[in-house]
């Protein structure tokens, strides 16, 4: 009863189980601006989908939650498209750069070992580092002034001398284009490295080294995780033939769902509180993930093709 | 006459072995069984089935049925320590000749027989039939690893209670029960074995052929992903934004936002 068969997948699922987590998944890239692989992908591996398909048909399934985040945030005012196209170059050109990165590294061998050992550093700091700076938000504490300026002064004066310097009217910033163009490479790698959109390190990059809003910051995330997610989806289906669509059509309908009222929390939460909760969640990831690597598993081997 | 003898004896050697083999033939064509269905469609809806076994056997016998199919090669990955503190992948390991299906369904009279030396009829025939790359993995640990993995799945298993037993005429009795057909079973044929044992000897088999075909829109889907790919991955994402917009609208309508 309730069950789908997925043909490309090749197992059948409880409709409801799987409609209940996009709506999870759409919820949190509402509140966080995040596409949620990281934390649907592994979810999917655990119900029985197989790894490749869960990846892929998840990429689908975020095109259409990141349309109904995105379109949500740009009648809010909270999207910035120029910078958000700049991140997306950036985004692309470091993605085929990870690419390359990730065969180099599978070559050398204990390539799984330095993709872990990356989530759990990127992970963990990321989250600590939020969690910490919105804890003292919250509080209303704030760092002694003097240190504050100096660093903000050092890194601001970094940030002027750079070239290209442009406006952006949305973000309310003035920066070179370049930084966007770096970052979005940066993270574009070690999305590739660690198979994931990136959104939950292309967030806290925008908040804290672009400096820009964390209302734009979500919806701008969106923007480029939309495109991101698009290629991703037609190059799986492409190459890999791994793009179940009835699973992401599953997923689709709880998750746009899911977006819409994320989108409307987001506008109900201060910027503290959602930099907040979404650290608490990179750090359950992160715990998670450690506990993986510490534990003895159930079973001594795996089908090739997952993480 | 001498010839005569001798032509006779030889005569009457050809005709016992004539009449053996063929009696034996004729043993062997009475273990008959039925599967039902013989041919499962896999729709939009499906959760894995059953198919019901039914089939005559000597009294003093027991009936074991096997489906098997689609052998192959299987990739996995190998877990294991590094810096004798984290457990993560540590190798690629290739299983060779192993079917991707591997289902064994008894009585519980068979229950510590199946594996036994003489039968070899359940993950020991398995086990003895597979190679393994790099050959010097431990072949015993891994394949017992490999099958805690596919019974986890649902694609192996040995079910010891799935058979009944009912009394017949002619010293013979009635075998009937199920095979469980998990959802992953991918469409394509299997053979599904009858061993009938007896005194811990194999006295005669038969075969059957079981097909899974995909239909209606899993079978749609499928040729699309597969046939155009490029169509098939455009039109997710078309269909996927459009899905995204039309909530997006809904949303709007009802003043959600706010």
């Amino acid at each position: 009863m309730f069950h789908m068969y997925l043909p490309i997948a090749g197992n059948s699922v409880n409709i409801l189980l799987i409609f209940g987590l996009g709506g999870f998944v759409g919820l949190l890239s509402g509140i966080f601006g995040v596409g949620g692989g990281f934390l649907m992908t592994p979810l999917l591996i655990m119900f029985g989908i197989p790894p490749t398909v869960a990846a892929a048909s998840d990429s689908n399934q975020i095109v259409g939650a990141s349309t109904s985040g995105t379109l949500a945030h740009w009648r809010l005012g909270n999207v910035d498209f120029k910078m958000g196209i700049l991140l997306l170059i950036g985004g692309i050109i470091g993605g085929t750069l990870g690419v390359q990165i990730i065969k180099i590294l599978r070559a050398m061998g204990n390539a799984d070992f330095l993709i872990k050992i990356t989530y759990v550093i990127m992970l963990g700091g990321v989250g600590a580092y939020m969690f910490i700076d919105s804890l003292k938000g919250l509080r209303g504490q704030t760092q002694p002034v003097t240190t504050k300026k100096k660093k903000e002064s050092a890194y601001a004066r970094f940030l002027k001398s750079l070239p290209f310097q442009t406006r952006f009217e949305k973000s309310g910033i003035e920066i070179s284009i370049l930084l966007p163009l770096i970052f979005g490479s940066f993270v574009g790698i070690l999305a590739a490295i660690m198979g994931v959109g990136g959104g939950f390190i292309m967030v806290p990059v925008m908040v804290y080294m672009l400096r820009m809003p964390m209302h734009v910051v979500v919806g701008t995330s969106l923007f480029q995780i939309l495109f991101t997610c698009i290629d991703v989806t037609i190059m799986q289906a492409y190459a890999n033939h791994t793009v179940d669509f009835v699973l992401a059509l599953l997923l689709l309908l709880g998750s746009t769902l899911g977006a819409q009222i994320g989108t409307i929390i987001n506008k109900h939460l201060k910027g503290d509180q959602i930099k907040i909760l979404l650290a608490s969640l990179v750090l359950i990831v992160c715990v998670k993930m450690l506990y993986g690597l510490l534990v003895a598993p159930e079973i001594m081997v795996a089908l090739k093709g997952g993480h | 006459m001498e010839i005569f003898k001798v032509s006779v004896r030889h005569i009457i050697g050809l005709w016992l072995i004539i009449l053996l083999g063929s009696s034996s033939l004729i043993y062997a064509s009475e273990f008959k069984f039925d599967i039902t269905p013989d041919h499962i469609n896999i729709g939009t809806f499906y959760n894995g089935t059953k198919v019901k076994v039914k089939g005559t056997i000597p009294a003093g016998a027991d009936a074991v049925l096997r489906v098997s199919g689609h052998y192959g090669h299987i990739p996995l990955k190998k877990k294991g320590k590094i810096a004798g503190l984290l457990w993560m992948n540590i190798g690629d390991i290739t299983l060779k000749n192993v079917p991707e299906v591997f289902l064994v369904v008894s009585s519980s009279n068979m229950k510590d027989k199946i594996d036994s030396p003489a039968l070899n009829l359940g993950y020991k025939y398995l086990e003895k039939m597979m190679d393994i790359e790099p050959e010097n993995e431990d072949k015993t640990f891994i394949f017992k690893e490999f099958v805690k993995l596919l019974e986890k799945s649902g694609t192996y298993g040995i079910f010891t209670n799935n058979l009944t037993y009912s009394n017949k005429d002619n010293n013979l009795k009635e075998f009937s029960g199920y095979i469980p057909i998990p959802p992953k079973m991918k469409q394509g044929s299997y053979k599904v074995e009858l061993f009938v044992v007896k005194d811990n000897k194999i006295i005669g088999q038969g075969e059957r052929e079981l097909t899974l075909k995909q239909v209606g829109f899993p079978a749609l889907v499928s040729k699309l992903a597969f046939d155009y790919p490029l169509i098939y991955g455009i039109g997710a994402v078309i269909i996927a934004i459009f899905a995204g917009l039309v909530m997006g609208i809904l949303f709007k309508g009802k003043g959600g936002a706010h």
